[in-house]
């Protein structure tokens, strides 16, 4: 392919190093790919500017998210691809979603309420979602630009009630993974939408996905990280949830962190929404992992919650920034932000901070941060009833998360 | 029997009660004194809170108390209703009773389990759906005291300290109270009740009467807590 370097061996690079990589060809994507034209031509352009101007990495977004780890990992590219091959029947999920492909079983193709999204088929009209692609400074940039190309699935309101993607691993090598997708949710529909991010062993993976709530529409995300090799695994997944107006939209995401997880949430509310944010995490060992919720009211008469609970112990670290913002015209708006820490161990870590922006009076806001230990009166009083201390440790921990 | 020999309880360096001599029988058992004398901390030392540090010797049964974790004394035989009941969202009052009775190895299955406590639920009261209520969260302080004479008669120690079981009961509960006292007393139990309420007194077959004081302890029979509702404290000089 013409201004691209043939490979012929394998290259090492580092998440810090590219930006200067991602225009010269290690692999075919959304700034060389021949298809760029199709899929986000400008905002592709646009990210390329802005991580060459400011290297992701380096941006303050990531202070407290211990990310060293993530720069110094070595991603190495080949051009010998080992896939696996997926066969749908065997597998647990309706979809499976990867770098520049979507893996679905034969009846989702009878399924007319279910599209899919494929970033070289024609007619995918992927230039119309350019405008949720634009720079944000952050990892979800070089995500887009790296990405093989753009997917996506549609859901109308005949789909059936629930639904289950994996975020899956086609390839079977040590490269950086960059999945860049759209989910769109038509007007009218309800859908539960079980989520799984496998993990890469040996490898990070970087997530840049875009929810489109419809109008009228309900949603209900349940996200799940895979405990497998988490130890050796990194995902970074970016959420920009664009809620338009009288729609309900609920994360509930557990996780137990892994070599480094972050989990990156942007939602913007218009009139008349219902949001409910709810994070479980039980973080041990070496684990890392950080959450992020940011909440921009642009509609009036809105209703959201945000509820993140951790577990800490060991040399495990947590973060939490949360952040509401009402602008002017957001009247009515009633928003609650809560983040409930328990640490247990002396050389763990925890980071939690909210943020609010309030431009309007007529509105309701709380809340509250707070990092305890395990509650000595609760642990006594389980004791006094025939209870061991572990026992008693682990009821107090499984309460802890349950919302 | 629970014998106590010269124990003694301190916390933060402070002596709260010294050289305690007394022993318990099958039957019912006042503990009376004036206010923070050190009723609630004696109950709370015979169970192995870490707030405290004791000396002396606790046999329980022929077992050393003092030697045993707190969940070790609890499986031995030993209960407490506290007065205070402690909240732990998340964990429903079925869930709890169902961990306290596997940690007691109890031969009751699920179904023997939920049908007991139901029963246990009927009898004091309380609301249906009361298992799936989160434990002593959002509950009156009446409805809490009646939940721990549920565990009291659910895990069926031997020994039961009540810690102001009498507290937040209306007139129906606290004759439920009494009623389920006695009926407990019957099967050979230690029943030593912290309480200073009248109608408690007078309404149980009161089989002795301590008095804990700042010097001194004096015990008695049901005539020792009618003076001191009559004439107070300054009964026993």
């Amino acid at each position: 392919m013409k201004g691209l370097v043939q490979l012929d061996k394998s290259l090492s690079y580092t998440l810090l190093e590219l930006p200067n990589l991602v225009n010269i060809g290690i692999r075919d994507n959304l700034l060389t790919s021949k298809s760029k034209d199709k899929w986000f031509p400008e905002s592709s352009d646009d990210c390329f500017k802005s991580i060459k101007e400011n290297n992701p990495l380096l941006n303050t977004f990531y202070r407290n998210m211990k990310i060293d780890s993530l720069k110094t990992h070595i991603n190495t590219a080949s051009d010998t691809k080992n896939k696996k091959i997926w066969d749908n029947n065997q597998n647990t999920f309706d979809i499976i979603l990867d770098e520049g492909k979507v893996h679905y079983p034969n009846y989702l193709e009878q399924d007319k309420s279910i599209s899919v999204m494929q970033p070289f088929k024609k007619y995918m009209n992927f230039n119309k979602y350019q405008p949720y692609f634009q720079p944000r400074g952050r990892l979800s940039d070089l995500c887009t630009l790296n990405s093989i190309g753009p997917i996506g699935v549609k859901f109308t309101k005949n789909t059936k009630q629930d639904v289950s993607i994996c975020y899956a691993n086609t390839f079977d090598d040590k490269d950086l993974s960059c999945i860049t997708a759209i989910i769109e949710i038509g007007k009218g529909t309800n859908l539960v939408l079980d989520e799984y991010f496998e993990n890469k062993k040996d490898s990070i993976k970087l997530y840049n996905i875009v929810y489109l709530i419809k109008e009228g529409s309900s949603v209900t995300i349940n996200r799940k990280y895979d405990l497998n090799d988490k130890d050796n695994s990194a995902s970074i997944v970016e959420s920009r949830v664009i809620q338009f107006p009288n729609s309900k939209f609920t994360l509930d995401v557990t996780g137990e962190g892994s070599k480094h997880t972050q989990d990156i949430v942007d939602l913007e509310i218009y009139n008349d929404c219902y949001t409910n944010i709810l994070g479980t995490f039980n973080c041990f060992d070496k684990s890392i992992n950080n959450m992020y919720v940011n909440l921009d009211h642009k509609g009036e008469n809105s209703f959201s919650r945000v509820d993140v609970r951790s577990i800490i112990d060991d040399q495990a670290h947590s973060s939490f920034l949360g952040s509401i913002n009402v602008e002017k015209s957001a009247t009515g708006v009633d928003a609650e932000l809560f983040n409930k820490n328990l640490l247990l161990s002396n050389t763990a870590t925890v980071f939690t901070e909210p943020q609010l922006d309030i431009n309007t009076k007529e509105i309701n806001c709380k809340h509250g941060c707070t990092v305890s230990n395990i509650d000595k009166d609760q642990l006594y009083y389980l004791q006094t009833k025939g209870i061991d201390k572990f026992t008693a440790e682990e009821t107090i921990k499984r309460c802890f998360l349950t919302i | 029997m629970l014998v106590t020999q010269e124990f003694s309880i301190k916390a933060n360096d402070e002596i709260i009660l010294e050289d305690i001599n007394l022993d318990f029988g099958p039957g019912i058992h006042i503990i009376m004194g004036p206010n923070g004398v050190g009723k609630s901390t004696f109950a709370h030392a015979l169970m192995g809170n870490p707030k405290y540090e004791t000396d002396g010797a606790v046999e329980f049964f022929g077992k050393d108390l003092l030697a045993m974790e707190t969940h070790e004394r609890a499986q031995s035989g030993m209960f407490m209703s506290f007065q205070n009941p402690t909240p732990i969202s998340g964990l429903s009052n079925f869930q709890f009773m169902k961990q306290c009775l596997d940690a007691k190895q109890s031969d009751m299955n699920i179904t023997q389990k939920l049908s007991a406590f139901t029963s246990h639920v009927n009898e004091l009261n309380l609301d249906q759906g009361w298992d799936k209520k989160q434990l002593n969260v959002e509950a009156s302080g009446g409805e809490k005291k009646k939940n721990e004479l549920i565990q009291m008669l659910m895990l069926d120690p031997k020994c039961a300290i009540l810690d102001e079981p009498d507290s937040g009961l209306d007139i129906d509960a606290l004759q439920t109270l009494t009623k389920t006292i006695e009926e407990f007393t019957k099967h050979d139990k230690i029943v030593i009740i912290i309480s200073h309420y009248e109608n408690l007194i007078r309404n149980l077959n009161v089989d002795t009467v301590t008095v804990l004081g700042k010097n001194k302890i004096v015990r008695g029979d049901v005539e020792l807590a009618y003076s001191i509702l009559d004439e107070g404290f300054s009964a026993i000089g």
